[in-house]
């Protein structure tokens, strides 16, 4: 009987909500490191073992909490190909681009793992720190990528968009997620950026999702 | 439970009130049961005329066939306001009452309390609760308590301890009935007056027809009620004495035969000579030494890092769980005999013969079984403190007596009023082992007695290769010159020991080795003390008696001495088996008496219910308390008042606070601070800067007796630690990750009794000092050594022994130390959490997260593959390590394996993260030919038919006219997946289309080195140099360019394996990148490395070199995990089989640094990597070699390697622009 609940529960549930918790700490952490707001409005939490910062602006959380509720969705099905912080100027022009690309290994093979996995039950905690020990290095090269990045010019906004795969899209413009908190097709001036250049920061691979980070930076951004 | 009784029970259940509503059937029965119970007890107790309630909030369940049967109990309980439940309940039921269980049982059981009936009977005899510990029916699963006791028994040792511990084995036949009986004298004897005791024991075994049936212990069952205890009129008993068995009578008459306290005299004597007998002694006695000029010996035997008597005798770690075992004096086989004679055992007979050692060790370890005490006596007293919140306030009968006898007093004294706020007690029996030791034998009392497991006449055999002279030349030189200490001069005469012909030294040799545990005052006084070798205390006191160590009677005399303290008061803090802090401020606010009264009850008690003296130290603090002991012993009591506390500490050594031992005392006589007076004109901040602030802090504090710890009843473990020092001689590696493997399972042993998790691994480890000889004096001791440690911190806490194994043995690769010179290892997890049950993490996941639990899911099947895999990965090490060429454990096991592959264990055994992907690449297939049959029937039915599949798929894909492959074919090692799928095709050659093999020329294969071959190999080998003949010379590859600079030839190893990197380096590849893709994805056979070179020599090594890799794959195939085969996913990206970054480093730089001119295909091959790269979504990858290469190639010398890299760089940014439309950022 536990074995069938193990197998019929849903693997990408799970890595989406990691991912999502995970998103969370590195898009406030993003938006102090490069900083789009002012540092004042963060305070300094504890995540992952790490230090992070996080923003107490009320709505600004609600905004990244919405979008991620939304998010969420789309990455248990395996349709987010990628989740962009996209750093954007006073014209909207986007300067910088945080990508997060999002791949799960096929469902096949995780069945596979979870069947495998039911006889044994000691040290159940490993993949998990496994997995939170790559989220650690992910934090911590967030928080050291302005050495590699320019300054961005004052007066910076940010959005954060999602490439989806397949006919996602369509769906998501159907299904409200949150009431009064639609996706929109991402205008191409938003997504188009002049000269990028590609930073790779970190990549992951585990057992349940491989992610990679890489930042796209406009090369002049003045 | 009675037939009736249940068709009764059902019956009301089922017609009273649907039970439905009451949550269901169980439900509703129980608590019907239950009221059933509550209203029976009234009725019966009115039957029974007498009731009580002892038993208030204990709720028991009876399992299976217990005397009295379980309806008895449940009158009895009724009677005495216990409950009875019919079904047990985990969290209602306290106790569990059992006669005998089966195996099944137990284990379901297991923490679960249970217990004997006779607690119950015996309970309702003495008249109130007793301690349940003595009735537990089995000891060993209640986990920390005194769990040594019953491994003893089963255990036969080889040895000079053999008596000892033969002695304890009966002893133990004998323990359930003597306890039962001491016990129960004990609570009488707080009742009646003490020349009774003779007199109970006989009434209280008398045999009872209907209970013998049982084992022995049911003769104390004693149903009948009408018969309390207490009354049993002395003349009825000694009736009885004629029947009782004679074991017990024994027991009785020397009972009566207590030796008496020691004359006064003497006790004043031994005190002047020994008021600090702990930490102080060591210090003490190099002073005493230099002065007298003694023989060097005894400046090391000063030194033993014992103390035994008491809490400090951990005195690095602060928790006495941790074990201090360097002392044991077990004889068991030296491990070295063994291992030697038979290094080529396997690695399954390795770890069962480690693990044996270690539980050996721990099993005999005396020292370790008394320090598990104290948490034993611990759980005691949190046990009495539960109880009295359950019952509201307990029958302290040694209270009530001391408020009596203080009351008669005050009517004597009138208005004498004592005003204490707050007082410790500190009460330490007075040389506890020995005391106990000669309880019984008049004849040693006043005599100087020492025990110690060594009976004879303090000698022993030279051993060879030991240098006792050396070692105590090592200490002494390290207490009178502590810088000096670090370096062993050895002396021309040192080195070797047989020429000396100083008959004195010779003497000294040969003297035992066996510790004194503790000595008595009249020893101490002839300046033996405890910790001392025997052969040298026999040396300074001829007249030395030796007494065997007595567990079962510490053990005794322990509980004893608890219970009566326990009659007091509650506020205990149990330090060791013999030493106790006590919190009398309550007591004493309560009853009105003054410390000293209190102090004189109790070891007044002490004294008449264990034959033992007590001491016992009084003050405002703890600190002052204990310091008050040493004043007060022996025998004696002593109150230090607030008042003089100045004086009395002003004078004091240092050495005598506690916290302070002799390197801190060294340290702090190097500042000129010698006494807490002197200490009190250092000012604090010099002391924290010198010691830390918290260190610094205490000090300050301490040496003017102030102390605000308070004393706890509960003390939380800081560390849970194993350590092993005695015995520890390894030869090999192998041996050593085996026993730690199996120490961090000891480790897990006890994180897990103890209910905890933690976080932070530490290792110690124990190595000969350079120079310090290889045998030390003492047999199997570690001798002069130098301490590492290292520490790691986990991901997250764990119980697990696998991962703490896994860390430890990292730890103890990256000390780098000789495996020969280990003499102690010790593990120590810090940073605990308890983890909130056990039940639930060996159970499944109850109560946890779903998401959790699946992960944990993923996790532990990952472990094991891990495990597997490092298991694995050692099987290999041990089989390419071991140096000789004529221990071949394996069938296919290579001519010549290859030596140190030291670079390459770590890198196998980094992170989790390697193993991880390492375990993801599918596994090679290795030849047909290169199976061993045996081994592949060996194999599951599905994995068989994998490997055969893939034999049949591999034969079909290559090309027809291609040649019987080549038996040298395989890929260095696991770590080198087959993804690269280099499929070495020769354009210029039409002969052979396929895989071709450099061979060396036949005229420098080896001779010994091909005969040692398998006979396979050999033929194989010979096919192919018949068919190679001829072709060989012209067999050049021409895009290969590999230029060797001539230095391969001279130096072998490490060269060695440089050649076989550059094998596989990115120097082979197929006529045009664009053929390098893979056409599927199996488990194809991998390319053989082909070394071109111009130089024959280096063609041979290459070739070799790829020889000694055969037999890794080969045998690790069987032992892959079927997971693992099934999971092979999409290989990663490899450059020339290469796809750990740190591999791909090496061959870019062997690339560049080894070839002036580099070939288009290279540069090529290198694209093709990055682009797979991109491919990949690896990006962090591509650019650390993106960037490695920028580095390497543009301060290259030559140009032309600039411009490749432009060439490179130029490629990936055209391939990245597609994939991401935007271009890699180089700085």
């Amino acid at each position: 009987m536990t074995t069938l609940t193990r197998q019929d529960l849903n693997f990408g549930q799970v890595v989406a909500d990691i991912l999502c918790e995970f998103l969370e700490v590195a898009i406030h952490l993003i938006l102090y490191v490069r900083e789009v707001y002012p540092s004042g409005i963060f305070q300094k939490r504890k995540k992952y073992n790490v230090p992070v910062q996080m923003s107490c602006h009320p709505e600004l959380n609600q905004y990244i909490q919405d979008t991620l509720h939304c998010i969420k969705p789309l990455i248990e099905k395996n349709d987010a190909e990628k989740v962009v912080v996209v750093i954007m100027d006073k014209e909207h022009h986007p300067v910088e681009r945080f990508v997060f690309e999002i791949s799960q290994p096929p469902l096949l093979s995780i069945r596979l793992l979870v069947t495998d996995c039911c006889l044994c039950f000691h040290s159940s905690d490993t993949l998990l720190s496994h997995v939170e020990q790559l989220l650690r290095a992910f934090i911590l090269k967030i928080s050291v990528c302005d050495a590699v990045l320019n300054s961005n010019p004052p007066g910076c906004s940010f959005t954060v968009l999602v490439h989806t795969r397949d006919a996602a899209t369509r769906n998501m413009e159907k299904v409200q997620v949150i009431k009064d908190f639609p996706w929109i097709v991402a205008d191409e001036q938003e997504v188009h950026m002049q000269e990028p250049r590609l930073i790779p920061l970190k990549t992951m691979t585990s057992d349940i999702v491989k992610m990679q980070l890489y930042v796209e930076e406009r090369a002049q951004k003045t | 439970m009675s037939r009736d009784g249940w068709m009764r029970k059902r019956a009301n259940a089922s017609d009273d009130n649907g039970w439905g509503e009451k949550g269901g059937y169980m439900a509703a029965k129980v608590s019907k049961l239950d009221e059933q119970f509550r209203l029976d007890a009234p009725r019966e107790k009115q039957k029974e005329g007498a009731s009580s309630s002892i038993f208030t909030g204990v709720a028991i369940y009876v399992n299976g066939y217990t005397d009295p049967s379980a309806d008895e109990l449940r009158r009895l309980m009724m009677l005495h306001g216990g409950q009875f439940h019919v079904y047990y309940s985990r969290s209602k039921t306290t106790h569990i009452i059992a006669t005998n269980l089966p195996n099944s049982k137990i284990q379901e059981l297991k923490g679960e309390k249970v217990i004997r009936p006779e607690w119950i009977t015996d309970s309702i005899k003495a008249g109130h609760l007793l301690p349940y510990l003595q009735y537990q029916l089995y000891g060993k699963h209640k986990g920390p308590l005194f769990p040594g006791m019953t491994l003893r028994q089963t255990s036969e040792i080889p040895g000079p301890s053999h008596g000892v511990l033969q002695s304890n084995a009966h002893l133990k036949l004998n323990l359930p009935q003597c306890k039962i009986q001491s016990s129960v004298l004990n609570h009488e004897k707080s009742s009646c007056s003490a020349q009774s005791i003779p007199v109970h024991i006989p009434s209280q075994a008398r045999p009872q027809p209907q209970s013998i049936q049982h084992s022995s212990t049911a003769r104390f069952v004693n149903p009948e009620p009408s018969h309390p205890f207490p009354q049993s009129p002395p003349k009825q008993s000694d009736q009885f004495l004629v029947p009782v068995e004679q074991s017990s009578s024994q027991r009785a008459n020397e009972k009566r035969l207590k030796p008496p306290p020691p004359t006064y005299q003497e006790a004043i004597k031994a005190t002047e000579s020994h008021l600090f007998p702990k930490q102080l002694q060591a210090p003490l006695q190099v002073d005493m030494i230099s002065e007298k000029t003694l023989s060097p010996a005894s400046r090391s035997l000063s030194h033993s890092p014992v103390r035994l008597n008491g809490s400090h005798h951990n005195a690095f770690t602060s928790d006495s769980a941790s074990l201090s075992t360097n002392n044991v004096t077990f004889k068991s086989e030296p491990p070295m005999d063994e291992s030697s004679s038979s290094s080529s055992k396997s690695s399954a007979q390795l770890l069962e013969h480690t693990g044996s050692l270690i539980s050996e060790f721990y099993s005999h370890s005396r020292l370790h079984q008394i320090s598990t005490w104290r948490s034993g006596f611990s759980e005691y007293v949190n046990e009495l403190h539960s109880k009295r919140k359950g019952a509201g306030g307990a029958s302290l009968p040694g209270k009530e007596r001391l408020r009596k006898s203080v009351a008669q007093r005050s009517i004597d004294t009138k208005g004498r009023k004592v005003s204490v706020k707050s007082c410790i007690l500190h009460v330490d029996m007075d040389c506890f082992f020995v005391s106990v030791g000669i309880r019984n034998r008049p004849d040693l009392k006043g005599k100087p007695v020492a025990v110690t497991s060594n009976r004879g006449q303090g000698r022993g055999p030279v051993r060879p290769g030991a240098n006792p002279q050396l070692e105590m030349e090592y200490y002494q030189k390290k207490y009178t010159h502590p810088e000096a200490g670090e370096i062993i001069h050895t002396s021309p005469s040192q080195e070797s020991p047989e020429s000396r012909t100083n008959g004195v030294e010779q003497d000294a040799v040969a003297l035992s080795m066996a510790e004194i545990a503790s000595c008595s005052y009249e020893a101490r006084q002839a300046g033996v003390r405890n910790g001392m070798f025997f052969g040298k205390a026999k040396q300074l006191c001829p007249a030395l008696q030796s007494v065997p160590y007595d567990f079962e009677a510490y053990k005794e005399v322990a509980l004893n001495m608890y219970e009566t303290l326990a009659s007091y008061t509650h506020d205990i803090e149990a330090l060791s088996c013999d030493e106790v802090l006590i919190d009398g401020s309550a007591l004493l606010a309560e009853v009105g008496a003054s410390p000293e009264d209190l102090a004189k009850a109790i070891r007044a008690d002490i004294k008449e219910k264990t034959g033992c003296c007590a001491s016992v130290g009084m003050g405002s603090n703890i600190l002052l308390a204990r310091l008050a002991t040493r004043k007060a012993k022996p025998d004696g009591q002593y109150f230090l008042k607030s008042e003089e506390v100045d004086d009395f500490i002003r004078d004091l050594p240092v050495t005598s606070l506690p916290g302070v031992g002799p390197v801190m005392g060294r340290k702090l006589a190097l500042m000129g601070v010698r006494s807490c007076g002197d200490l009190q004109q250092v000012s604090l901040s010099q002391l924290q800067k010198k010691f830390g602030p918290r260190t610094g802090q205490t000090l300050f504090r301490f040496c003017r007796g102030l102390d605000d710890r308070p004393v706890r009843y509960e003390k939380e473990r800081k560390s849970v630690s194993a350590e092993m020092n005695y015995n520890i001689r390894f030869t090999r590696v192998d041996e050593t990750e085996c026993f730690l493997t199996n120490l961090s399972m000891e480790v897990q042993k006890r994180l897990q009794e103890a209910g905890l998790r933690g976080r932070r691994v530490t290792l110690k480890v124990m190595v000969r000092k350079i120079g310090a000889p290889l045998e030390p004096a003492k047999y199997g001791g570690h001798g002069i050594c130098d301490h590492l440690a290292k520490t790691v911190m986990l991901a997250q806490s764990t119980d697990s022994g696998q991962l703490i194994a896994a860390a430890v043995i990292k730890l103890f690769h990256a000390m780098k130390v000789e495996v020969q010179d280990l003499r102690g290892v010790g593990i120590q997890v810090q940073l605990l959490e308890g983890h909130q049950s056990a039940t639930q993490d060996c159970r499944g996941l109850r109560g946890r997260s779903i998401k959790e639990m699946l992960l944990g899911q993923g996790s532990s099947a990952r472990s094991n593959n891990r495990d597997a895999a490092d298991v694995l990965q050692e099987k290999i090490a041990s089989s390419t390590t071991v140096p000789t060429a004529n221990s071949l454990p394996y069938p296919l096991s290579p001519a010549e394996p290859v030596p140190g592959t030291s670079k390459e264990q770590p890198a196998c055994r980094q992170t989790p993260k390697h193993s991880r992907t390492r375990l993801n690449f599918s596994i090679e297939v290795p030849s047909p030919s290169q199976v061993d049959r045996s081994v592949l029937e060996a194999l599951p039915a599905e994995l068989r038919e994998q490997v055969e599949q893939s034999w049949t798929r591999r034969d079909g894909s290559s090309h027809p006219a291609s040649p019987p492959r080549p038996p040298l074919a395989t890929v260095p090692a696991l770590n080198y997946p087959p993804v690269g799928t280099l499929v070495l095709q020769i354009p210029n050659q039409p002969e052979s289309p396929g895989i071709v093999l450099e061979l060396p020329n036949f005229s420098q294969v080896d001779p010994d080195v091909f005969a040692a071959l398998p006979k396979e190999l050999q033929e194989e080998l010979k096919a192919a140099y018949s068919r190679a003949t001829g072709v060989q010379p012209q067999q050049k590859n021409p895009l290969l360019q590999l230029k060797q600079s001539g230095a391969g030839i001279g130096n072998g190893r490490v060269k060695r394996r440089y050649k076989r990197k550059n094998a596989v380096s990115p120097l082979k590849k197929g006529a045009s990148p664009l053929k390098k893709r893979p056409t599927t994805n199996s488990p194809a056979k991998s390319l053989p490395p082909t070394g071109k070179s111009r130089e024959p020599v280096n063609i041979r090594k290459a070739s070799l070199s790829s020889t000694e890799n055969g037999p890794s794959t080969s045998v690790s195939k069987p032992e892959v995990p079927p997971a693992v085969v099934k999971l092979a996913a999409r290989p990663p990206p490899a450059l020339a089989g290469a796809c750990d970054l740190t591999d791909i480093k090496t061959l870019l730089r062997e690339w560049v640094t080894t070839i002036t001119e580099p070939m288009e295909e290279d540069i090529l091959q290198v694209v093709k990597y990055c682009t797979d790269l991109i491919e990949d979504k690896d990006l962090e990858k591509l650019d650390l070699t993106i960037k490695y290469m920028k580095r390497l190639m543009q301060q290259s010398v030559e140009s032309v390697w600039s411009m490749a890299f432009d060439f490179i760089l130029d490629n990936v940014q055209v391939v990245l622009q597609q994939t991401y439309g935007s271009t890699l950022k180089i700085a």
